[in-house]
């Protein structure tokens, strides 16, 4: 029988061993060991078996033979042996001790190949986990960076992950803004700048309403040493950069939109407020004939006007143009309309009306925002006229005789300065014939496409002393449709008010002359100009 | 560079006259920052930065200091940690797999949503222990 059994301890194909556990050698090995090993009969036998454990599974292989001198077998205990060309082998053994003769009766499995296509499968795993993560972090990526508001942040956020995305040591985005000024933002942010001469690097850049953006990953890392970038991974640094622009171009364009809604909601309430203070008719004046006509430009602006009776018989003509656009502009509107009534009505001299207008539109109004204005209180029986100019643009005159004249006392804009300015109201008087004519500054200040002003062309003078020749009435229409013509477009890029009162000679028939009238027109409207 | 806080003691009801400076390792990096403590033979291990390779090498050198030889259980605290990359992942993976051939473990603390999917994915969850907090990891050891 145990000729047999020899037999196949001789033939078999795993490892078959009888050891002593208390002197750490073997007693017999069969010829698989000589065979996976290297080792000879006699070299395996004359060292003690530690000789050929792995060093870093001593511990554990010598822990495993304390339990088995207590009895207890071992069933799949892996550990490493070195075979004669120095290379380690895996074997997985199980063995029955005898703890009476302190024998251990072992069969050992070699395991290394096993091992090793094991090894070369976690890889493969690895890899595969490895883009699956690629791929989450991108859509991940994409999703997060538009839930970011501010640009560096969003910048930060794609480059970490791309960074961590390619195994880079760092990652640098470079900013070139449009006034050529560079900024720099780094992953880690405390990393130094510099050596990156014998690493490899790789760069994907865009350009972004006026910004360059080059994103840069920086020495590509491996478990053991310094690595090349692959093709996926400029593919990756360059989709991160894409979403970043996409992110980027989208936050402004949404951006823009807003404002230009809010900008439009903002245009149609000053638009309404301001039709709420322009008249929408103009009173009868015994013996005189006014007209009037505001064309607001694209943007609502701050041009007032109005004609309203006082006490005594009087009747007030007012022109104003409160600096800026939009709904504070339309508001200064209104304040300065409810504040002249209140004034006018209680019979304020002119002079110290105007002190208190200033005042309160220095309170009512930021820095840098100023309102002009020309008040004209008009005695229709005499025709005296008392006026006031806080820094608007003088009024015409325009005189029967055809000769044009230029009132010129007054004083500063309403809410400059709150104190110290001075105020000085004029008089004249206004004949039968006589013609007054109130604007704001969209008519001298319109430009044509030499870049030339309608005010120093003298057309504006010759056109009055045309219709007060062939009419006697002025027709803002007329000089609204002069101006156009000499700008060489439809649009203004002011309001365009005016305000004119003529008085009438006598005997003159009224029917002959343009209607009094109240005009409000729309740039739009351009035929009914 | 993160130091310990004084709120991370206050959770373990630990007095900071009791800690032992002597016990307490930091290695520090330019994009890294480690810090360790022995708390009943189980590491704490504090980390900060980009785990790269830099980081995951000095996580696991922390690990194999020879102060360290007889622990098989390890906290890594992760709060401070921004990103990690493949070549970080994988040197917790191996010291993973070195403390659970040890018979011991290794419990992953305050990692950001982002890096506990980056750690889902590479696998790193399947057996190190996921905690919320310090105190609830070391009850998981204990």
């Amino acid at each position: 029988m145990d000729k047999h059994l020899k037999k196949f301890f001789e033939l078999a194909l795993d490892l078959f061993c009888i050891a002593d556990a208390k002197k750490g050698r073997f007693v017999e090995v069969n010829p698989a060991f000589s065979r996976t090993l290297g080792w000879s009969r006699e070299q395996l036998l004359a060292q003690p078996f530690w000789e050929f454990i792995h060093p870093d599974d001593f511990q554990k292989t010598v822990a495993e033979i304390e339990r088995m001198q207590q009895g207890v077998p071992t069933i799949s205990f892996e550990n490493r042996y070195r075979s004669a060309d120095g290379a380690y082998h895996h074997l997985v053994w199980n063995v029955f001790p005898e703890p009476a003769s302190d024998l251990l009766f072992a069969a050992a499995r070699d395991v290394t190949e096993k091992n090793l296509n094991e090894k070369e499968l976690r890889k493969l795993a690895a890899k595969l986990q490895q883009k699956i993560l690629q791929l989450h972090e991108l859509i991940d990526t994409g999703i997060d960076i538009i839930r970011i508001d501010q640009t560096e942040s969003l910048i930060q956020l794609a480059l970490r992950r791309v960074t961590a995305l390619t195994d880079a040591t760092r990652g640098l985005v470079l900013v070139r803004k449009p006034d050529g000024a560079t900024e720099q933002i780094a992953f880690p942010d405390y990393a130094g700048a510099g050596g990156e001469e014998s690493v490899d690097i790789i760069q994907s850049g865009f350009e972004c309403l006026g910004h360059q953006y080059t994103f840069m990953a920086i020495g590509k890392e491996n478990r053991h040493n310094s690595a090349r970038f692959e093709t996926v991974d400029k593919m990756l640094l360059h989709l991160v950069s894409q979403q970043v622009r996409t992110a980027l171009e989208n936050r402004f364009y949404l951006n823009e939109m807003i404002e230009k809604q809010r900008l439009l909601r903002e245009v149609e309430l000053a638009s309404v407020i301001q039709k709420t203070i322009l008249p929408t008719e103009l009173p009868e004046i015994p013996g005189y004939r006014c007209s009037g006509l505001n064309i607001p430009s694209r943007e609502v602006g701050g041009d007032y006007y109005e004609i309203f009776p006082l006490s005594g018989g009087r009747f007030a003509l007012v022109i104003a143009d409160v600096a800026g656009k939009g709904v504070y502009s339309a508001l200064l509107v209104n304040s300065l309309h409810a504040a002249l009534h209140a004034y006018l009505e209680s019979g304020l001299p002119l002079e110290a009306m105007t002190h208190k207008l200033n005042r309160l539109m220095f309170d009512v109004t930021t820095a840098m925002l100023f309102t002009t204005c020309f008040i004209a209180l008009l005695d229709p029986e005499s025709g005296e006229v008392e006026y006031m100019n806080a820094g608007h643009l003088p009024p015409m005159l325009v005189r029967r005789r055809g000769e044009i004249e230029v009132p010129s006392a007054g004083g500063p804009p309403l809410g400059c300065l709150r104190e110290g300015v001075t105020y000085e109201s004029g008089k004249f008087r206004l004949e039968p014939g006589d013609g007054l004519l109130l604007y704001t500054d969209g008519i001298p200040e319109a430009v044509n496409p030499a870049g030339e002003f309608y005010s120093k062309s003298g057309r504006f003078e010759q056109l009055l002393l045309q219709m007060k020749k062939s009419k006697g009435m002025c027709d803002p229409g007329r000089i609204v449709e002069d101006v156009r013509d000499f700008a060489g477009n439809d649009s203004f890029g002011d309001d365009i008010t005016l305000l004119y009162l003529l008085r009438e000679e006598a005997g003159r028939s009224r029917g002959s002359a343009v209607p009094r009238r109240i005009e409000r027109r729309e740039l739009a409207d351009k035929s009914s100009v | 560079m993160r130091l310990f806080r004084l709120d991370f003691y206050k959770a373990l009801a630990w007095p900071l006259s009791s800690i032992d400076q002597r016990m307490v390792n930091t290695i520090r990096m330019s994009a890294f920052s480690v810090k360790s403590q022995l708390c009943a033979r189980i590491l704490i291990i504090q980390a900060g930065g980009y785990l790269n390779r830099e980081g995951g090498e000095a996580i696991f050198r922390t690990a194999a200091l020879p102060a360290y030889a007889a622990v098989n259980r390890v906290v890594l605290q992760l709060e401070g940690v921004q990103a990690a990359n493949s070549v970080g992942i994988d040197h917790l993976l191996e010291l993973q797999e070195r403390l659970k051939a040890r018979r011991g473990g290794l419990a992953l603390v305050g990692a950001s949503p982002g890096l506990a999917r980056t750690f889902n994915i590479m696998g790193l969850y399947t057996h190190a222990f996921k905690a919320e907090s310090i105190r609830e990891a070391l009850a998981l050891f204990s």
